[in-house]
């Protein structure tokens, strides 16, 4: 039998992502969900600040947040890219989870009855071992709702027709994660409808203090890098493992978290809650941003910029813009205390979105990352390049030294911008 | 120690940036049923010896280290 005119299989090419960049916005989107640069110290810092809460059923929003993320974009990526085949749409889930650096899973093992997938590349799992060392229970929440919701979408089926389970986690001591996928038409999760991109403005841009910053130029060399998932899924750069998040899944479990607890305690409730979700930035700003800051993609692009502290702190906020968290800038600044100011800022977009105008601000992280900025450059002497050791983390954010914010504007209660006021104690 | 006030500033000076505030967060509810607020405690704040006990527990959970 002769092989000659046999054609070869053809290779298989992950079809590419269909992301979409909007600079008038500073923000970036996915099937029109849109997509956030986070860290994996962010990510199981602020999901432990969350199971702190023993006394509240925080897995429904955990897993309803990443059911109502994954449905939306699929749903809406499988329809306008014309995808109906369900293994080439399998295809594309699968890549996008890749690319996102979340891990791999392989969903060939799914029909449209459920099933399983097991995965040793999660990495909500590897990120809490490497933090928090070993857990009592499975920690990989968004994985487990990523898939229910991916799977629904990909048979068009309703949003809450897979209940989903994970049995097994590398951060309990298990070689591989494993989760379980049943067709139930019943979820054991909340159910939550995406509001996509919200309700954004036409940006204002206010002045600012002279800087020989490149605002722009940094916006684009930033938002040109191709910073996805390698082959484990998984994105090392700046110290972090990075993921391309969904800023719909933050908000929803940071708000959930203290509407939960506002529900049952008032005030006291959200005066627990808004500590924890500041200091989350503060944890995502001094890894994150410290690590952007001492890394050599910083000292070729950005540094030689840079004359003053003052131009630190600018340079670090044009490095923001290009996270999708909004338009950041910085109206006044002096070692003594600054001015931030955000368009759009993805907490207060999203707020509004799911639940109308705030009574109080709900910017958490990013009253909690503009400190940052400030610990780091004023306090922190980042253009030293210091190691970046628990003991640091403690001096930037303990001392007597350390900065504190108050709220200037906010946009989620009804102001144009949202604003801080960052200080010296 | 035998008093929220001098657990609570314990775990201020011995724990990290966080600390305090997750103890907060894992003793909201029986904190609220006790009627003590941990940003308003003062050295005559009292409490039920149960509490005292769960309060002396989670502290040593959160700092990493057995609260004296």
């Amino acid at each position: 039998m002769s092989t000659a005119n046999a054609k070869a299989p053809a290779p298989v090419i992950p079809p590419s992502i269909p992301a979409s960049l909007d600079p008038a916005h500073c923000r970036a989107a996915v099937g029109d969900e849109p997509m956030i640069f986070h860290c994996h110290h962010y990510n199981t810092f602020l999901q432990q600040s969350i199971q702190d809460a023993e006394y509240i059923d925080s897995r429904r929003f955990l897993v309803g947040a990443a059911n109502e993320v994954a449905f939306g974009q699929l749903s809406k990526l499988f329809r306008e890219e014309d995808i109906t085949d369900v293994s080439e749409r399998a295809r594309m889930a699968e890549t996008l989870f890749q690319w996102a650096g979340f891990g791999r899973v392989d969903l060939s093992g799914l029909t449209d009855k459920g099933g399983v997938v097991e995965t040793p590349h999660s990495h909500y799992s590897h990120a809490w071992k490497v933090k928090m060392g070993e857990a009592d229970a499975p920690v990989d929440f968004f994985t487990t709702g990523w898939l229910s919701g991916a799977l629904a979408a990909i048979h068009d089926k309703p949003q809450g027709w897979y209940s989903s389970e994970q049995t097994h986690c590398i951060a309990v001591g298990a070689e591989q994660n494993r989760y379980e996928l049943s067709a139930t038409g019943e979820p054991d999760f909340d159910l939550y409808k995406t509001p996509g991109m919200g309700p954004l403005t036409d940006h204002k841009p206010r002045p600012i203090p002279e800087s020989p910053v490149d605002y722009e130029g940094i916006f684009t060399a930033l938002t040109g890098m191709e910073i996805v998932g390698d082959e484990t899924g998984s994105i090392p750069a700046f110290g972090v493992y990075l993921t391309r998040h969904y800023a719909n899944y933050y908000n929803r479990i940071s708000f959930e978290f203290s509407r939960e607890l506002e529900r049952c305690f008032g005030e006291e409730g959200v005066s627990v809650a808004e500590p924890l979700l500041v200091e989350a930035g503060h944890v995502c700003a001094f890894n994150t941003f410290g690590g952007i800051m001492i890394s050599p993609e910083w000292d070729a692009l950005i540094k030689p910029q840079l004359k003053t502290q003052e131009d630190w702190v600018h340079g670090m906020v044009a490095a923001v813009n290009a996270l999708g968290w909004g338009r950041w800038q910085v109206t006044s600044l002096s070692p003594d205390e600054a001015v931030f100011a955000i368009h759009d800022d993805y907490e207060a977009v999203g707020y509004i979105a799911n639940y109308g105008e705030a009574a109080y601000p709900v910017s958490f992280l990013a009253k909690g990352a503009a400190l940052g900025i400030m610990n780091l450059v004023y306090l922190g002497d980042v253009h030293e390049k210091p190691t970046f050791t628990p003991e640091f983390y403690q001096r930037l954010f303990k001392s007597n030294d350390s900065y504190e914010a108050e709220v200037l504007e906010n946009r989620a209660g009804g102001d144009e911008v949202t604003a801080f006021r960052v200080f010296r104690r | 120690m035998t008093s929220v006030y001098n657990i609570v500033m314990w775990v201020k000076r011995s724990g990290g940036v966080k600390s305090i505030d997750r103890l907060r967060v894992k003793l909201l509810p029986r904190a609220m049923k006790e009627g003590i607020y941990f940003s308003k405690v003062t050295p005559s704040t009292s409490c039920s010896p149960e509490f005292l006990v769960a309060l002396k527990a989670t502290a040593s959970a959160v700092v990493g280290k057995p609260c004296p």
